[in-house]
């Protein structure tokens, strides 16, 4: 009863998973609303659940598990998402869409016939090499993921302002393009010269 | 026809609208027939005969027998002409007639092609191409090289026969067949309809389909500026400098190969990362004196050249110099006008006269185009130049090439500069950069730089230089140092690691450690300072940048696992190139825009031709002469201004509204219009269709219609596209539309395709779907589009029009997927113009489905909506004028609606920001006016009529008190309730309503005094308005600006419209307009006693219609400009824009809830005039209710909201009830004896009473006009109205004083500009 119990949670889960995806890029500013609404051509969201980032005190940008009606639509999406930069709630960057794995999920249920049982190690024990080579891959892992992450915010940091530098630029000469047209100038002397500027 | 082909044939040597017909009377090439060399005239012998047909000398028709064709390149234009069999002679084709032309399409190619390479034979082919296009413009699909190929033996004919041809060898290629590297743009698998021609290699990259009024764009931008390179004077890839001097470089290493040029030696990496690119004349603000060279400081105190004023002229000069050049014969002159320049006193300089006649350059005429020297302040007209200057070599004469032709100008170097044989130019040490003293810093660098050099052999970027230009290249080199150290792309760092030989790499990361080893923390932070640090910087860029991050919060990094990252990065990314990622971002042919490339608009260029326009308008104020100005601003410049200011506008626009903002500016049709339109189009369909819905959307369309057939026993297939997946599977297929196969799909009569497609801006996007329908040759299409898509009976292959409904999908028709506003509802669209729902039939299938219409009546809807004009947005304001003058509207709602405007104009002042929003869509022409206008009203109740300002203030401040309590208000911008606080203290509104009121009416005795003077400029505007909305409005402006008191005329206007709501004095008015009668011009006079005639119109509905198209439609214009300013103008634009515009966004806030309201009402409208009308006197009352709910929500409805909550609904009904009492009977016939300025004039009696206040008409006037205008001839009184308000318009205009302009624009403008942070 119990087992069959489990294993059935555990096949709802992967099932779960199947129709989920993962959203990556997101705005800090985005809302299970805005999510809704932007995938909302292409997909009925069941549930959103955003990834709270626990490792970097940073606003680097926030991702979210994203369920969906069914697998159909989780294609749709990743394809959407992959196909066209795909942009929700003004982010001037596009979300990366990906399907969800089951390790994303925090809540996930034992899978069954695995059991897990947990005890100490010592220096000596059999397994003691492995565990050691494990511990030092981990926090190798570790720092690399930080390594990249810091990179890719330097990286990113550049962008944006050259971005802004751009756009800066462009709204300067859009500001005094937009002067000459606003006070009319434009307009008079087009007259005076009996130009007709529509054409 | 005439078969006057007997012996007495007359010579006929030119036919013109000609095609030829083979004896079965099909259309048929005349290449078909023999070519002939020469001039013989003997008949050959050959059999096949065709008949020309044609008209010549204008009205003779023509019909011969021809045999034979020639072609001869010698001319202007290649000239083909025809043998006919009779012996008369050669007759020379000159215009193909329409339909014809895609018969000879391919030979005509040929021929221009072989006629360019005649003339230019080394000219690159890339110009070829691009001459061909322009030629070929207006046919659908480009030129190609396949066309070429099918005349393979004419070509191969001329290389062989011609001497001059023979020596292309762009010919010979073709002629050889041999496969061209480009063969996969201009070949036969590119037929594509009006893809872009690539041609340019730097394009190729690019991707980008543009249509060809961009490219035209970008052409004349070209000739405009220096497009070429200010080094070796040739084209090319080059860079435009941003800064004042505004020239182009060759500024990448290698690039100018063909012309020599030493380039300005920069990366192609560094370009990459420049934003802004200024020369080194132009950073340092150092220039030559273009007339004797030597480089002088030109900004500040010291500057000591000067720039010319002109728009497009980068030159400086010394005031000596140039002076001495302007007046050469007079050195008083001479010497005041250095004293002058010196000072500051603009001047145009010597380059903008012809050298020989003094007169201006006019770039239209070909012969007053100018030749400018690149060397020295001189240029000729085309017709002035003088012979040694010459675009050939003459060898006998001594003569060597000085000219070269661009499209709308000539490059000269004139006599006085000594060619050098080896570059074909004149010496070219003309270019002098400033030595830039960077002290010790520089040196450092430079020996840096050196060192580098030698340790790591960086030859491949650092090519050397001439000594001359050795300092330059320094500069340049440190300047390529830093760049790459800000670069801190991924890239360049790999490049770095990899590119260096492993022994350097080594080298590095021992420096790297060390320090280190010392402070592990942090990499880079304790790393000594010395060149090697600089060094090292530029490899490890990340750990440099990384102390711009506070440690405190960012986790340290193990800078070994940093490496270790980067190591396995750099193999990553430096297989990863741009192109990789652009191609992969390629953007589906549905959403491309063509917003692009607003960076290479420099700067510098805006910059100076929006200082020239002033210049110029100050030239004029001055007195000097057109020509004068046009000398320092040139009519060319000012298209391009207002070419540019589009484009920046659509490129700008979603960072303008970006937050709300979600992907592709897709708009989906909602349901319930959708099943109007399925309710429609079922009967036409046919079991056994197919139903194409080419850009599906949600896919609920072809759902719906399933549905639908469903019920009425039709059993039909469905295929639908799109990009993107819907919801919804229902024969789906994630397709882009444009890569359908004709296969795929049945045949075309059983095809039924269409509806929403993207529009794109200016229906781009529209009618390049229409025409990949059109090529499955459907029996009906079915399209929403906007009123600019090319309609479908203009096409080539033209489709009958069924019916066409603009109706049907004006208020809250669509939806934008994807994008909420702040109280996350998805938001709602609306279009300016509602786009009409167009129904097409292929010719072959009209009968049937003109049956089918008429069976359902479909088409007397259709009819009436066609004539619908754009006047939509602009007609509530007669509508005011009516419900004034309607007796029922006593004084006081007039008092009522002006406050409403007041505070309208009010608002608009206040919200200086939905200024940036609010310049989308509409016309220029109209804004320029609207906002002049709308800061006239403003200025006017300050200045004048004190009291009216007062009362606007405690208006709008009671409207905002109300707002507060509303949820809706939140989403207002924040500005507008910061102006709160100033309006506290403010009068119960209706007391401020009978302060205005007074004081209107002390304005109306002033009307008589201007009487005149503006009667006659007002009826010519009117009949010239009569007609088309478009070119009215434009002729109206004309008008108006043309006078000499612009400005009172403006001020007219918004004068008009202060003192509009005197409904009472309406009678009065229009007696005292009629003795001015006679000023007017004769031919209006004809018109214009109907406007006032009310009887007449009675009688005679077809006089009318011009009469009241004219006299309605200024004053719309007038109206519209001023009083909708805040309201109609934002959300018009806004919406305009954005639906239109691919990456536009979806506005929201402020502006959208002025469109909604005005939506509601008029959707409430649209039931009316499709239904019963009965059960219209129901709802229009209903619609009353409606806008109140609205009104209270949005504060920019103030007025709406007094009166609404003052007026008593019941008067509304009553006048509902008079309206439609007249309606019933009248109604259909009125539908069909109106002309399209019918329903304009219309509209404002049925509106009267519902949107007697409120800014929420726009929509609905336009719409209610149906079946309203059977009221107008029974009641009389609205029409007498009309003419009523007309000259109230005249008399008022002069009430506000000119000089108010100016001081108004300082107000708004910063709220503007201070728009962009926000956003």
């Amino acid at each position: 009863m119990e087992t069959s119990k489990a294993s059935k949670d555990y096949a709802d889960f992967l099932d779960k998973v199947k129709r989920t995806i993962y959203l990556d890029q997101l705005s800090p500013q985005v809302t299970t609303q805005v999510i809704k609404a932007a995938l909302a051509q292409c997909a009925n969201v069941v549930n959103v659940e955003f990834i709270v980032n626990y490792t970097i005190p940073y606003d680097i940008p926030s991702a979210a598990l994203v369920e969906l009606e069914d697998e159909m639509q989780a294609k749709a999406v990743v394809e959407l998402t992959t196909d066209f930069p795909f942009i929700i709630g003004g982010m001037p960057r596009p979300v990366k869409a990906t399907h969800a794995k089951a390790e994303m999920f925090p809540d996930r249920p034992p899978c069954p016939g695995i059991k897990k049982d947990f005890r100490w190690i010592k220096l000596g024990d059999d397994e003691f090499d492995s565990m050691k080579k494990q511990k030092i891959l981990a926090k190798r892992q570790e720092s690399e993921n930080m390594a990249l992450i810091k990179m890719q915010l330097e990286e990113e940091k550049e962008l944006a302002k050259q971005q802004q530098e751009a756009l800066d630029a462009n709204c300067k000469k859009y500001d005094m393009l937009e002067v000459v047209v606003q006070n009319g100038g434009l307009r008079n002397l087009a007259h005076c010269y009996g130009v007709n500027l529509d054409d | 026809m005439m078969s006057d082909d007997d012996d007495a044939a007359p010579q006929v040597s030119a036919v013109e609208d000609y095609y030829l017909v083979d004896s079965s009377k099909q259309p048929v090439c005349f290449s078909t027939l023999p070519l002939q060399d020469g001039d013989t005239d003997d008949v050959p012998e050959g059999k096949k005969r065709l008949v020309l047909w044609g008209i010549a000398d204008r009205i003779e028709k023509v019909y011969r027998e021809v045999v034979a064709w020639r072609l001869v390149l010698e001319g202007k234009q290649p000239e083909i002409a025809v043998l006919a069999a009779d012996g008369g002679g050669w007759i020379r084709l000159l215009k193909p007639k329409k339909s014809y032309e895609e018969e000879i399409r391919r030979v005509l190619i040929t021929a221009q092609m072989l006629h360019f390479l005649r003339r230019k034979p080394d000219d690159p082919e890339k110009n070829l191409w691009r001459h061909l296009r322009k030629l070929f413009d207006k046919f659908d699909v480009r030129p190609s090289e396949d066309d070429l190929r099918s005349h393979h033996s004419l070509m191969k004919h001329f290389a062989e026969k011609d001497p001059v041809l023979a020596k292309s060898e762009v010919l010979r290629v073709y002629v050889e067949g041999r496969s061209r590297k480009n063969i996969s743009e201009v070949g036969a698998d590119n037929i594509e309809i009006k893809q872009p021609f690539i041609a340019d290699d730097e394009d190729i990259d690019e991707m980008i389909i543009e249509d060809a009024n961009n490219e035209s764009d970008e052409e004349e931008d070209e000739d405009l500026f220096d497009s070429i390179c200010a080094i070796c004077d040739n084209g090319g890839d080059i860079l435009c400098c941003d800064g004042p001097c505004m020239r182009s470089f060759h500024a990448k290493n290698g690039s100018g190969e063909d012309s020599y040029c030493d380039t300005l030696g920069y990366s192609e990496a560094q370009i990459e990362a420049m934003k802004i690119f200024l020369c080194k004349n132009c950073e340092y603000k150092q220039h030559q004196c273009f007339i004797c060279g030597v480089l002088e400081p030109s900004d500040g105190a010291a500057a000591k050249v000067f720039l010319c004023n002109n728009a497009t002229c980068g030159h400086f000069y010394h005031p000596k110099c140039v002076a001495k050049q302007l007046h050469p014969n007079n050195r008083n002159e001479a010497t005041e006008l250095e004293k002058k320049i010196t000072e500051g006193f603009s001047f145009t300089c010597p380059i903008h006269w012809c050298f020989r006649c003094k007169g201006v350059e006019d770039r239209t005429q070909e012969p007053l185009q100018f030749a400018v020297c690149r060397r020295c302040p001189k240029s000729y007209h085309r017709m002035c130049l003088p012979r040694e200057i010459s675009f050939q070599d003459i060898e006998e004469e001594d003569i060597i090439t000085r000219a070269w032709k661009l499209s709308k100008r000539i490059l000269i170097y004139c006599l006085d500069h000594e060619i050098d044989s080896e570059i074909d130019t004149p010496v070219r040490d003309h270019i002098r950069f400033p030595k830039t003293e960077e002290p010790a810093q520089f040196l450092k660098k430079r020996l840096l730089h050196k060192k580098k050099k030698r340790t790591f052999s960086e030859a491949i970027r650092d090519q050397p230089l001439k000594d001359s230009r050795e300092m330059m290249a320094c500069v340049q080199k440190t300047e390529q140092t830093k760049q790459i150290c800000r670069q801190v792309s991924m890239k360049s760092c790999t490049e770095n690691l990899v590119v260096r030989p492993e022994k350097k790499k080594a080298k590095f990361i021992k420096e790297k450690i060390q320090p280190e080893s010392h402070v592990p923390k942090d990499a880079s932070v304790s790393s000594p300072k010395s060149v090697k640090e600089q060094e090292q910087e530029l490899v490890v860029l990340p750990s440099s940048a990384a102390r711009k991050i506070p440690l405190s919060s960012f986790p340290t990094v193990d800078s070994e696992a940093e490496k270790r990252v980067l190591s396995v990065l750099g193999n990553r990314v430096s297989e990863l190139t741009l192109k990789d990622v652009t191609r992969k971002c390629s953007v589906p042919s549905t959403h491309v825009y063509s917003g692009r490339q607003t960076d290479k608009i420099a700067l510098g260029k805006i910059e100076r031709s929006v200082q020239a326009v002033g210049a110029a308008l100050k030239k004029l104020e001055n007195g000097d002469s057109v020509n004068d100005a046009k000398a320092v601003c040139e009519p060319d410049v000012l298209k391009q201004l207002s070419k540019w200011h589009s484009k920046f506008r659509v490129y700008i626009s979603p960072f303008i509204h970006g937050t709300r903002y979600s992907s592709f500016g897709r708009h989906f049709t909602k349901e319930e219009k959708l099943v109007e339109i399925v309710d429609k189009l079922h009967w036409y369909v046919e079991p056994g269709d197919t139903i194409v819905d080419f850009c599906c959307g949600s896919n609920d369309f072809s759902w719906l219609m399933k549905e639908k057939l469903g019920k009425v026993q039709k059993k039909c297939h469905f295929k639908n596209y799109d990009l993107i997946q819907p919801k919804n599977h229902f024969c789906f297929e994630k397709r882009d539309w444009m890569t359908v196969k004709p296969n795929e799909l049945p045949h075309g009569s059983q095809l039924i395709m269409g509806l929403n497609p993207p529009f794109g801006v200016k229906a781009s996007l529209a009618n390049k779907f229409i025409d990949k329908a059109l090529s499955f040759k459907p029996k009906l299409v079915v399209l929403i589009v906007p009123k600019e898509t090319k309609r479908l009976d203009q096409k080539k292959t033209p489709y009958d029009l069924i019916w066409e409904d603009s109706e049907c999908l004006s208020g809250k028709a669509f939806y934008l997927p994807g994008s909420v506003d702040l109280n996350d509802k998805t938001v709602e669209g609306w279009n300016a113009l509602a786009p009409p729902l167009y129904l097409w039939s292929r010719p072959d299938w009209t009968k049937k489905h003109m049956k089918i219409a008429e069976e359902h009546s479909h088409t007397n809807i259709g009819k009436i909506a066609c004539h619908v004009e754009e006047e939509n947005l602009l007609d509530d304001l007669p509508v005011r004028k009516q419900a004034e003058a309607t007796n029922k509207w006593n004084s006081r709602s007039g008092k009522e609606r002006k406050t409403d405007r007041t505070a309208c104009n009010d608002t608009e002042a206040n919200l200086p920001v939905d200024h940036a929003a609010k310049k989308q869509a509409r016309s220029e022409e109209e804004r320029g006016i609207t906002e002049k206008v709308a800061a006239r009203v403003k200025e006017a109740n300050m200045s004048d009529k004190l009291p009216v300002r007062k009362q606007t203030e405690p208006t709008s401040k009671a409207i905002l008190g109300k707002e507060k309590e509303n949820d809706r208000y939140e989403s207002r911008s924040d500005n507008r309730r910061k102006c709160t606080p100033d309006h506290v203290e403010s009068l119960p509104p209706e007391k401020q309503v009978e302060v205005a009121y007074e004081e209107r009416k002390f304005t109306i005795p002033r009307k008589d005094s201007h009487h005149e003077h503006r009667s006659s400029c007002h009826e010519n505007r009117r009949s010239s308005l009569g007609k088309e909305t478009k070119s009215s409005r434009h002729n109206y402006e004309q008008i108006a600006v043309g006078m000499p008191n612009i400005k009172s005329m403006d001020g007219g206007d918004s004068d008009m419209i202060i003192s509009s709501p005197d409904s009472s004095n309406a009678r009065s008015k229009s007696r005292s307009y009629s003795p001015a009668m006679p000023t007017q011009v004769p031919y209006d006079r004809i018109v214009h006693p109907d406007s006032y005639c009310p009887p007449k119109e009675l009688c005679d509905p077809l006089l009318n219609r011009a009469t009241y198209a004219g006299s309605c439609l200024p004053s719309n214009d007038e109206y519209f400009d001023a009083l909708k300013y805040s309201d109609i103008d934002n959300s018009s634009r806004m919406r305009g824009a954005s639906i239109d515009e691919v990456t536009k966004p979806y506005i929201s806030g402020p502006t959208s809830m002025y469109g909604l309201q005005s939506r509601d009402d008029d959707s409430l409208y649209r039931h009316l005039s499709s239904e019963d009308l009965n059960t219209a006197f129901g709802r229009s009352l209903v619609s009353d209710v409606a806008r109140q709910g609205h009104s209270t929500r949005y504060d920019d409805q103030t007025g709406g909201n007094c009166q609404v909550s003052r007026t008593p609904l019941t008067t509304g009904s009553q006048t509902h009830l008079s309206i439609h009492g007249g309606t019933g009977t009248n109604y259909l016939s009125a539908r069909h004896s109106l002309g399209s300025s019918g329903p304009i004039f219309s509209q404002p009696a049925s509106t009267t009473p519902s949107f007697g206040l409120s800014g929420a008409g726009l929509q609905g006037g336009s719409i209610m006009h149906k079946y309203a205008y059977g009221l107008s001839g029974p009641s009389g009184p609205q029409s007498s109205i009309m003419d009523k308000y007309a000259p109230s318009l005249d008399g008022t205009f002069n009430i506000r004083p000119e000089s108010s302009l100016p001081q108004q624009y300082p107000l708004r403008r910063p709220g503007y500009g201070g728009g962009w942070p926000q956003n």
